[in-house]
């Protein structure tokens, strides 16, 4: 137990040496244009322990009360990370620009679930409206 | 029981040369951070890029950097929360008028 919150703890410190720098790629120049990338990052991690009374039997004694006492341990875990790009900085002779870069497909999965809200509203007030009461 | 702790903080990226120009960035970092030898932990980080300064041998100029598909999806939520809004008003309008009991 005391190794698992030694580690949480060791865990705990990884957000406070973020490297900020990651966010910017690798300048390319192409064509007397310098580009860089530009992206966003996400990333987690999450762990979790429980302890509580064992309900397993003792395999050399199979007097139950010789179980009462026990208590069992469970660790788990998960991390995940992300990258996406949002825009690009292109440096030439006339100046810098950036130029942002748009997810088209979540972009256009918000559109179409957002036609659905509008069309089920407008339904249920057009019901409402002509529908005349018994 | 415990509450996450959030911090958001603007911090400066290491300069970038290009040529004769230095650029100057700045990213947002977003953290969600739960400690507990009990109950577990988690962090969630989040490094958004926000602008950046561009300084040449004269001058300096500051570009920020959009969200532009974040902006577009807010704009959408708040859409939906409208039109909920609007429907729900003229659903709750229309049923007062129609029950001449509530009239009274």
């Amino acid at each position: 137990m005391e190794a698992v919150k030694a580690l949480f703890e060791q865990l705990g410190k990884v957000p406070e040496e973020v490297n900020v720098n990651a966010v910017f790629g690798t300048p390319e120049t192409i064509e007397g244009i310098t580009l860089i990338p530009v992206a966003e990052i996400m990333y987690g991690f999450g762990a979790g322990v429980g302890s509580g009374p064992s309900n397993e039997c003792d395999e050399a004694s199979a007097d139950a009360d010789a179980v009462e006492g026990k208590t069992a341990t469970g660790v788990g875990g998960g991390a995940g990370a992300k990258a996406r790009p949002i825009a690009y900085i292109a440096v030439g002779p006339e100046g810098a620009r950036v130029q942002s870069i748009m997810d088209e497909q979540k972009v256009a999965l918000a559109g179409i679930l957002l036609g659905f809200w509008a069309i089920g509203w407008v339904g249920l007030v057009l019901k409402t409206l002509f529908t005349r009461r018994s | 029981m415990k509450l996450p702790e959030q911090r958001i903080r603007l911090v400066a990226a290491d300069p970038i040369e290009v040529g004769t120009r230095r650029l100057l960035p700045s990213v947002l970092v977003n953290t969600s951070s739960l400690q507990s030898p009990d109950q577990g932990t988690f962090h969630f980080v989040r490094l958004r890029p926000a602008s950046i300064v561009v300084e040449g041998e004269n001058s300096a100029e500051w570009i920020e950097i959009p969200n532009t598909t974040g902006n577009i999806l807010s704009a959408m939520a708040a859409a939906a929360a409208g039109i909920a809004l609007v429907s729900s008003l003229v659903i709750a309008v229309s049923l007062f008028l129609k029950n001449p009991r509530e009239r009274r």
